[in-house]
């Protein structure tokens, strides 16, 4: 009896883990790391210290 | 499009030959006592053929072939070369292709390199491996085609993600693989020396060399994937417990603990369901990982492309894998060792079975944080997010008892043993605590735990420098792996407690100062290359010490796509990194800058080098 139920409850959890993620898998990307490795490209505007040309981001772009 | 026509045509010729493998196999198994050479034949093959394909991906990405769908979404004519190579595996389509390559490598050489081992047992082997590479196979012709076609042909592609243009990512996903993949052979030898009831010493003398094999890979695919976060991601840290990094050190955790196994099994013929399960669970863990960075059911750098058909396709055929293995498990595996096997409370058995135990718990740990997100969000739509202090504060406790017993373990003897060297054992053990103390007496934070910590990471250190001069060459790979991971855990744990960090917003010509370091933000500079053009801060760094330092750290702009990228400036020396980096202000003339001083950063990437070392000295010691 006790050798039944071990694998029995085994692919029960497995089938209940199955079951979690095929519903995960409709609402992708639920989990968002905190690093957000894609970053925006600022607007700005600064000059050359011994130049003092200036450096536009648009100008960079 | 010819290379594509080839590439496409080369990948269902593969997928026939590993169909007409089951037939063949089939037919070997019941009729003869020898390997068919058409076995053989076939599974080189299947080799070739995916190499040609794999080569089509690589020429379509180095000529720029834009009727190629997946270099049109990955690259373009400005990128350089090194990289338009390596991106090939830096998209889903292309690193699928190079798993399939992985998997036919191992099994072609498994076939080669597998002497007196019996032909059944080959016969299995290579039944199992053709599941996983057919299955992968039909993922790839089915839902992730590297050659598919477009028409018009566009006149540039859409680039590559300009965080995986770099040197140490573009060699990180293949020698990640032959580790990851090269599992898949432990797992397809284990099922069938399961079946075949034939697992014994010899067996794990054979397979061990294996384990061997997939451990020293991801242990340095690791290393290169956390080197490149180090200095690309620009937080200046090296692990940051980021599901994707989870999901390697899962199966390395379920390796490192059947390496263990396997030794014991190799010795005493015991731990036979640890070995078969532990067999089992790395590579499914490896398959796991596939799915949660391939489906989108985490967003990260690796989560290339959200498609619910590919997500499904890899959960499905993952599940009909792990049922598999449960029934071949619970139908053909008897465990008679604890009938036969008692286990003395002093013995090297004990010891690695105690800290099996602790590796599992870790595994645990870490399977939790990563998978828990979802199950939540799922059951009761709850968004969590689990961070570095779930880990730290369940992991660390229980790194002092594993690194105690590391250092014990190895005195041991089989069966039975006493402890020998009592004074020796006692005495490192004081200067371990004196010294851990005076080290941090003036740090007030967390003494007791710290202390505990490094008078642990100390002990392992010092018993296994001591092993070096007594034992000379006997269990010398041992010895370098479990030195290695002591200093591993030393330079961790220095350079968390030491490191330093200043974030200031300043201008060009402005300082910061404060009473130990004084930053002068000079100039800025700009720079134009093929692929970005970039703005370059430089900075004079000095310190108290009289230490003096110029630092240009980059923002990066790069043209297809178009993203910002932020490039550390780092000063490596033997005790120290210096680390800069800058990010612009919003609107403002202000930079952000964040300047680190990371102490021991060289040693973290130094002792894992020399774990990876201990395995290849064992991997050579073998063969000789």
């Amino acid at each position: 009896m006790k050798n039944k139920i071990l694998p029995f409850s085994v692919i029960i959890i497995f089938g209940i883990i199955f079951f979690i993620f095929y519903k995960g898998l409709e609402d992708s990307k639920i989990y968002i790391p905190d690093v957000n490795t894609k970053k925006e490209i600022p607007v700005f505007n600064t000059k050359e210290f011994f130049s003092g040309e200036n450096v536009k981001s648009s100008s960079i772009l | 499009l010819i290379y594509n026509l080839i590439g496409y045509y080369s990948l269902v010729i593969g997928l026939i030959i590993g169909l007409s493998l089951f037939y063949f196999s089939y037919k070997n198994f019941n009729n003869s006592n020898t390997l068919d050479t058409k076995i053989l034949s076939f599974t080189f093959l299947q080799l070739f053929f995916v190499v040609i394909s794999f080569l089509c991906l690589i020429f379509s990405f180095v000529i720029s072939d834009f009727s190629n769908e997946t270099v049109f979404n990955n690259s373009h004519t400005t990128k350089p070369l090194f990289y338009k190579i390596s991106g090939t595996w830096g998209n889903h389509e292309g690193s699928l292709l190079l798993w399939l390559l992985v998997l036919t490598l191992f099994i072609f050489l498994f076939l080669v390199r597998t002497k007196n081992q019996p032909v059944k047992y080959k016969i299995l082997t290579l039944v199992f491996q053709q599941i996983i590479i057919v299955g992968f196979f039909l993922f790839l012709i089915k839902t992730s085609n590297p050659f598919n076609y477009i028409f018009p042909i566009p006149t540039e592609g859409l680039g590559l993600n300009p965080i995986l243009q770099d040197p140490a990512l573009a060699i990180h996903p293949p020698v990640l693989y032959l580790g990851y993949v090269g599992s898949s052979i432990i797992f397809s030898s284990v099922l069938a020396a399961t079946s075949l009831k034939i697992i014994s010493t010899s067996w794990a003398s054979h397979i061990k060399k294996w384990i061997l094999i997939s451990w020293i890979f991801l242990t340095l695919g690791i290393l290169l994937g956390s080197i490149w976060a180090y200095y690309e991601l620009g937080w200046g840290g090296f692990w940051f417990w980021d599901p994707v990094e989870n999901v390697s050190l899962m199966p390395w955790l379920a390796l490192t603990t059947l390496l263990h196994c396997i030794l014991v099994l190799e010795k005493k013929s015991i731990l036979t369901s640890w070995v078969i399960i532990l067999s089992i669970t790395t590579f499914t863990l490896s398959m796991c990982g596939t799915f949660l960075v391939r489906s989108g059911i985490l967003n990260s750098v690796h989560t290339f492309a959200n498609d619910p058909e590919r997500g499904l396709f890899i959960l499905v055929f993952l599940f009909i894998l792990i049922f598999l293995s449960i029934l071949i498990f619970f139908f053909f595996h008897k465990d008679n060792d604890r009938k036969s096997y008692s286990f003395f409370w002093l013995s090297k058995e004990t010891s690695i079975l105690i800290n099996n135990w602790f590796m599992m718990y870790f595994l645990s740990v870490v399977l939790i944080g990563t998978v828990y997100p979802i199950f939540l969000d799922v059951i009761s739509s709850q968004k969590i997010s689990v961070g570095p202090p779930f880990y730290h504060k369940l992991i660390i406790p229980f790194l002092i008892p594993f690194l105690l017993m590391m250092a014990i373990g190895p005195k041991l003897k089989w069966i039975k043993s006493q402890l020998e060297d009592k004074i020796y054992l006692i005495s490192f053990l004081i200067i371990s605590i004196l010294l851990a103390y005076l080290v941090l007496k003036n740090f007030n934070q967390n003494i007791l735990i710290n202390t505990i910590l490094i008078s642990s990471a100390l002990y392992l250190f010092f018993m296994t420098l001591r092993d070096f001069f007594v034992k000379k060459y006997k269990n010398i790979s041992q010895n370098i792996a479990h030195f290695g991971f002591s200093l591993l855990i030393l330079s961790i744990l220095f350079n968390n407690i030491f490191a330093s960090e200043i974030i200031t917003n300043l201008k060009v010509g402005e300082t910061f100062e404060n009473s130990k370091t004084k930053i002068v933000f000079e100039s800025v500079d700009q720079k134009k290359e093929k692929n970005y053009n970039a703005i370059i801060a430089n900075f004079f760094i000095s310190n108290l010490n009289g230490e003096e330092d110029r630092f240009s750290p980059e923002l990066r702009i790069y043209n297809q796509p178009v993203i910002a990228t932020s490039e550390a400036d780092i000063k490596t020396t033997l005790m120290s990194d210096k680390f800069i980096v800058i990010n612009l202000v919003q609107n403002q003339d202000f930079f952000n800058v964040r300047y680190q001083v990371k102490p021991f950063m060289l040693w973290i990437w130094l002792s894992v080098i020399l774990i990876s070392f201990g395995g290849i000295v064992s991997f050579l010691q073998k063969r000789s």
